[in-house]
């Protein structure tokens, strides 16, 4: 759904119409799931985040003179799932958040995918990989998103994608 | 276990015969591969009449022109099969993936004394996936390395050390206190003014850039010995890593395709597992929704 598909959705939404809030959910739920999954790691937590959203969404659309609405919910749910992991962990802050990375499985006989891959990388790249490919964000917006400048956006998404392709080719873990 | 104990002695031998050759061999520093750019903070210490200046260095021609032909790499493919008389340096300035999940990677070649036809012949010989920024030199590959080596084979008390850079037309040479202007003199004169003169070419490093070049020599010995023996180490090392940990790298992507550690994946199947990882919330989360939904209505 392009960003005109959904200024017309979230107009009708506006107008209390369920059916469009239906479609709008079903193109969005993944990757914002996928996104508040991937920032919390805690399947409950990102079920509450995407409820949040929608919630949101439904009763207080975004006004028709926001150019790009698609940012904008990905913003939200961007938000609400670092104030999730700042509820989590309050005693460790924000940047030791964004930046620790997930410690590997101790396992290494384990069968391992992806998702596992991703747990290796620093939460901040592991965010900007899964808005750049599941969000289908560009470079210039997730740097307004996340609030960092876009050549560090595009040199870290570089890294995480060099990691994981050496991670996936069975490099290391 | 005594296997094992006799291979950690062959690993100890090898790392200090490493460690003297490196000894030996002062100049053998390798430049990180994320520097900025080059030359512009380097200041050479040089006669102002004759000393190098970013004039006669990387004019940019054009940006961002995508290749036609096949090599990804020319750096490597000219290293292997010779630097045409006409192509001064060549490296890889960085590189993006596209929103279609193709990486693509920035070449900067400089070309003396650059014209169309040079520039479409480069772009024939490279992929799609290198774009090319053209940059007008005035000293050619071949020419620099002569000197370089020329400088080299000269090296003595007062010509201390060179290095000849891969990300533009110079060659530095670190030259003892004093000597300075007299040999920049020289160099210049004798060669061009791609050579610049500095009495601290570890300073200079600070500001060289990707490219920096080493040479160790022209010894064949020198040259292969320390690419075996990092081989054979790293060869014992990785048949005891997985000998110990029995480790078989087998993965699996969110559906269900198992990847063996000894298949390559290029950048463009990691994007492509990402994509396919995404997930999915479960049907009770949307009635969920609704429900809370109609709640705050009422």
């Amino acid at each position: 759904m392009n960003n005109l598909e959904l200024t017309d959705k979230l107009n009708a939404i506006r107008n209390g119409d369920k059916i469009a809030f239906e479609e709008l959910y079903t193109d969005l739920q993944t990757p914002i799931y996928t996104i508040a999954y991937r920032i919390t790691w805690d399947v409950s937590s990102s079920e509450d985040i995407l409820q949040e959203v929608f919630i949101k969404l439904f009763l207080s659309p975004p006004k028709s003179t926001i150019k790009n609405p698609r940012a904008y919910i990905f913003q939200m749910a961007h938000n609400l799932a670092i104030d999730s992991t700042r509820t989590q962990a309050r005693h460790i802050s924000l940047e030791e958040i964004e930046n620790s990375a997930h410690q590997p499985l101790d396992d290494l006989s384990l069968r391992m995918d992806i998702e596992t891959a991703l747990k290796t990388l620093p939460t901040q790249e592991c965010e900007i990989v899964t808005l750049h490919i599941i969000g289908e964000l560009k470079f210039r917006e997730i740097s307004e998103i996340m609030k960092i400048p876009l050549g560090t956006v595009i040199w870290k998404y570089q890294k995480a994608i060099s990691k994981l392709q050496k991670i996936i080719t069975g490099g290391s873990l | 276990m005594k296997k094992v104990a006799f291979v950690l002695v062959i690993i100890m031998l090898v790392g200090m015969s490493m460690t003297t050759y490196a000894q030996g061999e002062p100049e053998a520093d390798v430049f990180a591969t994320d520097r900025p750019t080059p030359v512009e903070n380097a200041d050479p210490i040089t006669d102002a009449n004759i000393s190098f200046t970013e004039d006669v260095n990387i004019h940019r021609l054009s940006d961002g022109e995508t290749g036609r032909g096949t090599i990804d790499t020319p750096d490597k493919y000219w290293a292997t099969n010779g630097y045409p008389d006409n192509i001064s340096f060549a490296y890889e300035a960085g590189g993006e993936m596209l929103e279609n999940g193709t990486s693509v990677a920035y070449w900067e070649i400089g070309i003396v004394n650059a014209d169309e036809a040079s520039k479409n012949e480069i772009l024939d010989l490279l992929s799609p996936n290198c774009l090319i920024t053209f940059r007008d030199c005035t000293y050619s590959y071949k020419q620099r390395e002569a000197a370089f080596n020329e400088i080299y084979a000269s090296r003595d008390a007062i010509v201390r050390d060179v290095q000849m850079l891969l990300n533009s037309e110079v060659v530095f040479v670190e030259i003892a206190d004093g000597y300075e202007k007299e040999y920049a003199r020289k160099y210049v004169e004798q060669y061009g003014a791609f050579v610049v003169v500095t009495n601290d070419i570890a300073a200079a490093d600070d500001a060289i850039a990707a490219g920096g070049l080493d040479k160790g020599g022209n010894n064949p010995f020198d040259f292969w010995f320390f690419p075996i023996c990092l081989f054979l180490l790293v060869g014992m090392v990785t048949v005891i890593f997985f000998n110990r940990n029995r480790f078989i790298p087998v993965m699996q992507t969110n559906n269900g395709n198992v990847i063996t550690g000894s298949t390559p994946i290029s950048r463009k199947q990691t994007v492509s597992a990402i994509k396919n990882s995404a997930i999915t919330p479960s049907n009770d989360v949307f009635n969920s929704i609704v429900k809370r939904v109609d709640d705050l209505r009422k």
